[in-house]
């Protein structure tokens, strides 16, 4: 067993005893739950949103959907399985929107990770490259987004549980729904179609190597 | 494997999800195959991208937002529950319905009333069976009374004009049948003289203010006693689900002031007047009902004393105005009643009397009906008055037995 999936089986069993002390009436225990999952909850609305208001939103009803679902959770999945699958139904709804369609246009094309105080939202996890690479890589990661955003939402959720917030396909499987071989043909699709979109970013990469 | 084949799997390979015989045949075919080693590495790296993409923080007061969103929430949900009480109750409902049922009510009535021009009294549902209806005026014995034409409604009020004279009689007849007292061919012969059709000018509000059997009969019955008058009321409401019953207005004021003395001796012959109708009444009803009742009088305003009484109040003379002027003028002044009141009030001073109170036609200034009270002694003085007026119709007041009384007389004025 490996250091991730030992984290992972750590925060479950965190999980499972926060929410029995819900379940038992301690609803304050609830909060831990929210800060827990905030992050990386937050992280999978923006990537299949798109737009970090429209992230928020989701989000928040997410969460509030769990807290009056959360008595009756019964551990068949993990909680961390549900609240994503959650969040994924949320999501597709939104994407369904017509309106919401409308503004995406003239929202995503903005600096979509600005907060609410007006501070930058992005966080650069590797920060160990030098001034010209990380612009590089910045435009790249731009491309990347503009790229995701233009794929098919089924395609856009699986290589985005995929390969952004690295579920297995087990977990996958769970919180979409769809059977494995669906997954990872959607999965493949996906990844195809980005790279012919970014052939010519990946090509600058490569060459960078 | 062609090169095909190998780029359907090489997203499952990189992720290691190939088993032991697909990955060796794409591994064998990525040995000789540049530019599918070139594919893996293009993958390989958007994968490796996608991975390093930068996180998204989520706005700092999150748990605040959240907190704040499900105090919105409980609090609409208080409220939709609240709502939702009623809603679910039967009761709140069938109220909702008893609502609208009085708005609707009160528009018709609104409607009827506009229709009419007159205030709208109560319809009350009348039986046609007086034997069953009005036992106690069934118990009476009756006298003959004069009664004005009273329906409000024109179209019932011509069908009955234009019944035949002998339907009218048999009417009689059959009310007779279940009036035991009366002797149906003396009151026909003594109460009934003629009865031509004719129309009255303008709308007029009910004058009864009691039950009468029925607009289309041409008989009303009329009770001398506030006794008798209030029971047919109240059988009445009770009968309103009869078959056969009709709707009929009535106005609804106290019935002990309802008193018309008429005795069936002084009877008025009506060849004269085309708007008066013969009703019983109590033949023992005479003078004694007199002192606490009402006496009603009709003053039949003919045109050529319109035509006076509006020259008069015109202050013109018919020498300076052509007589076809003064008849349109006329027209235009809806009759000459307004003229009429202060001449009116002139002759109830002169008797010694005082007007208690006018009765408008609704929303407009022609009187309908004047209330006053004469000194019993000067009744004579003032019938005599009353008749340079207008063709007085209505009993000829007896003088009272005691000089000192105080006669409430109700005079109504009718245009032929």
């Amino acid at each position: 067993m490996n250091e991730k999936t030992k984290i992972a089986d750590r925060s479950a069993r965190e999980d499972v005893i926060l929410i029995k002390a819900f379940q038992e009436g301690d609803k304050a225990v609830f909060d831990e739950l929210v800060l827990k999952h905030q992050h990386k909850l937050f992280n999978l609305c923006y990537r299949l949103s798109g737009d970090y208001q429209e992230a928020n939103d989701a989000a928040q009803e997410t969460f509030m959907k769990v807290y009056e679902s959360l008595k009756r959770f019964r551990f068949e999945s993990a909680f961390s399985t549900w609240l994503y699958r959650i969040a994924v139904n949320i999501c597709k709804n939104k994407l369904k929107s017509l309106a919401y369609r409308q503004k995406k246009k003239t929202v995503s094309l903005d600096n979509p990770g600005m907060t609410e105080d007006g501070d930058s939202a992005l966080e650069i996890r590797d920060d160990t490259h030098s001034p010209d690479n990380e612009l590089e890589k910045k435009e790249r990661m731009r491309a990347i987004e503009e790229a995701i955003s233009m794929l098919p939402p089924e395609q856009k959720t699986v290589v985005t549980l995929r390969d952004i917030e690295g579920f297995s396909y087990e977990e996958i499987v769970q919180i979409t729904g769809t059977a494995l071989g669906t997954v990872k043909s959607r999965l493949a699709r996906a990844r195809l179609d980005l790279r012919k979109r970014l052939r010519s970013v990946m090509q600058d990469g490569l060459s960078s190597c | 494997m062609d090169c095909r084949h190998v780029r359907e799997h090489l997203s499952d390979y990189i992720d290691g999800g190939l088993d032991a015989k697909n990955k060796a045949l794409v591994e064998e075919h990525l040995s000789v195959c540049k530019d599918c080693r070139q594919e893996v590495a293009s993958l390989r790296m958007l994968i490796r991208d996608l991975g390093s993409m930068e996180t998204v923080a989520p706005p700092k007061d999150f748990l605040e937002q959240f907190h704040r969103r499900m105090e919105r929430r409980s609090g609409f949900s208080k409220i939709l529950n609240t709502l939702s009480i009623p809603i679910r109750a039967k009761l709140p409902m069938k109220l909702a319905g008893a609502v609208v049922m009085a708005v609707l009510v009160f528009a018709i009535f609104q409607i009827q009333e506009d229709q009419y021009g007159t205030k709208i009294t109560p319809m009350v549902r009348v039986p046609n069976q007086p034997e069953s209806s009005f036992p106690e005026i069934a118990k009476t014995p009756l006298v003959t009374d004069v009664q004005e034409e009273t329906s409000n409604t024109g179209v019932v009020r011509k069908k009955a004009e234009q019944q035949p004279q002998a339907m009218r009689v048999a009417a009689r007849g059959d009310e007779a049948k279940h009036l035991p007292d009366i002797d149906v061919k003396k009151v026909a012969s003594e109460g009934i003289k003629t009865d031509p059709p004719s129309r009255e000018g303008g709308p007029i509000e009910r004058s009864s203010m009691k039950m009468v059997p029925s607009a289309q009969e041409p008989i009303l019955s009329k009770t001398s006693s506030p006794k008798i008058a209030k029971a047919p009321l109240e059988t009445g409401m009770k009968e309103a689900e009869d078959v056969g019953a009709v709707w009929e207005r009535i106005k609804t004021e106290p019935q002990n002031s309802v008193q018309t003395i008429v005795q069936k001796d002084e009877a008025i012959s009506l060849s004269d007047n085309p708007v008066k109708r013969i009703t019983h009444m109590n033949e023992t009803a005479g003078h004694s009902s007199r002192k606490g009742g009402l006496i009603e009088l009709s003053l039949v305003i003919e045109r050529e004393r319109q035509l006076d009484i509006t020259r008069a109040a015109l202050d013109m003379e018919a020498s300076q105005v052509q007589e076809t002027k003064m008849r349109e003028r006329l027209m235009e002044r809806e009759l000459s009643i307004e003229d009429l009141l202060p001449r009116l009030r002139e002759v109830i001073e002169r008797a010694g009397g005082e007007v208690v109170s006018v009765e408008y036609k609704e929303g407009t200034k022609i009187p309908q009906s004047v209330y006053a009270e004469i000194p019993a002694e000067q009744i004579g003085v003032f019938q005599n008055d009353l008749q340079t007026l207008g063709i007085l119709h209505g009993a000829p007041i007896a003088p009272s037995g005691e000089d000192n009384d105080i006669l409430p007389i109700r005079i109504r004025f009718l245009t032929p």
